[in-house]
């Protein structure tokens, strides 16, 4: 795939050479959404919002990486998407574990008041993963999921949320360290390899 | 030996993603094996670093690739086409001008005739007043023949008694007000109107009523009608040629 005579095609236009760059990078875009919004029909609808505006503003594209500056657009989808969610105007003491309405409530670490059932629900690694970062504040979500599920370098994180990279640092430490307090909470659910003390990366 | 700070942190956060300096991260490593704390927090921060790095990568449910409609895409017209909706728009808008014109014709000329003949009857409006009371009041004799004759030409003209005692109850009711007003040129006026009328009704012959025209001949409505429709016509179909041939294309 030639990418850059793809975008200039798209930058004049050309929907047909938009839609190549769409097909190579819908997948990426999908599992970004997925894993900042929780649910996978709110991410394929921010998903296919996210490629219209991105043919919408693609002459506003100068270059760098394509991937951040899409990335840019799937993050501010999934904001307006959770705004649209969002219909209290109040934080909820409770985090509503039932719609996953209000995940991004305040609360950082697992709920210690778990039911068993609850528990069950979480019954694979990846449910209690989604849960942990719906447990995130957006912000913090948005960036460990573009660094480590995405795999993208901090100035791309950067470019892509828009914030400067010293607050991407920040974030992003802050992030893997209420997740692993989180994920505690799942401690027999994790398969034994991830449970090893001392892992290098 | 410290419990790790949230700098601490940061600094693991970042050695780990090779973010560090060569000199930073010797200085990391020398710490982190003096340091059991240190040591434990960097494993923590690996292990979730590693967890999401190996979440499966779902495939999307869907392909979401852009039609030109979703894309706001729309087919480039014929430079005929604006000129040519343009050309509607207006010959439409000349179109139900005409009609409202043609329309209120007959009603804008009925309305012209009680105007003429009462003056007295605009209440509120002193000027049409002060010109028609005199009038009514020094020269009644004069005045209701006037009133009859004019009467004529609207469609209520047929009980010139009625019309002729109205001129005479206003004035009744509009005498103070009127001579409270210095009103110099009104005997003049009087004269005037009251002469005006006494011509009018000079000819022993009533004035035949002439039946009111319409502003704007049919022949013109029908050929305002027919450019609305064919520069309409025309530049629907110009416009959809494009379309197709752009859809063609498209594929």
């Amino acid at each position: 795939m030639d990418e850059p005579a793809l975008i200039h095609d798209a930058q004049r236009g050309n929907l047909d050479a938009f839609n190549t760059l769409v097909l190579h990078y819908q997948d990426t875009v999908f599992n970004t959404a997925l894993r900042i919004l929780g649910d996978e029909d709110q991410a394929a609808d921010a998903a296919q919002e996210a490629f219209i505006s991105a043919f919408r503003s693609i002459t506003s594209f100068r270059g760098g990486s394509f991937k951040a500056w899409l990335m840019r657009t799937v993050t501010n989808a999934c904001y307006d998407e959770l705004r649209r969610k969002k219909r209290r105007p109040t934080t909820p003491l409770e985090p509503e574990l039932d719609d996953g309405d209000e995940m991004d409530s305040p609360r950082w670490l697992a709920d210690p008041n778990f039911t068993p059932e609850q528990v069950a629900e979480a019954d694979e690694v990846e449910h209690a993963i989604q849960h942990c970062l719906e447990a995130l504040p957006v912000e913090f979500r948005a960036v460990v999921v573009l660094a480590d599920i995405q795999g993208m370098d901090y100035t791309e994180v950067a470019s892509s949320v828009r914030v400067p990279l010293g607050t991407i640092k920040s974030r992003l430490a802050r992030a893997r360290l209420r997740l692993r307090e989180c994920l505690q909470g799942f401690a027999e659910l994790l398969p034994a390899s991830y449970r090893l003390e001392g892992e290098n990366a | 030996m410290k419990t790790p700070t949230f700098r601490d942190v940061e600094l693991l956060s970042a050695y780990l993603d090779g973010q560090l300096s060569q000199a930073d991260s010797a200085r990391l490593e020398s710490r982190l094996k003096a340091d059991p704390d240190l040591r434990a927090v960097m494993d923590d921060l690996s292990q979730s670093r590693t967890l999401l790095r190996k979440l499966p990568q779902r495939r999307a449910p869907r392909n979401f690739t852009l039609t030109p409609k979703m894309a706001g895409v729309k087919a480039p017209l014929p430079r005929a086409v604006p000129a040519l909706r343009w050309a509607t728009s207006f010959a439409t808008f000349l179109l139900f001008l005409s009609m409202a014109a043609n329309a209120l014709a007959p009603s804008f000329a009925a309305s012209q005739v009680p105007y003429g003949i009462g003056g007295g009857g605009g209440g509120d409006d002193q000027v049409p007043m002060m010109e028609a009371m005199p009038a009514a009041t020094e020269a009644p004799a004069t005045e209701a023949p006037a009133f009859a004759a004019a009467a004529t030409e609207a469609p209520a003209a047929t009980e010139p008694p009625v019309l002729a005692l109205a001129p005479t109850e206003v004035p009744a009711l509009d005498n103070s007000q009127s001579m409270a007003l210095p009103t110099e040129t009104a005997p003049d006026s009087a004269m005037k109107s009251s002469t005006e009328a006494a011509r009018t009704v000079g000819p022993s012959e009533p004035p035949a009523p002439e039946p009111v025209r319409a502003p704007v001949p049919l022949g013109w409505q029908i050929a305002l009608l027919v450019v609305a429709l064919s520069t309409g016509g025309l530049g629907y179909i110009l416009a959809e040629l494009a379309n197709q041939s752009w859809r063609k294309k498209m594929k």
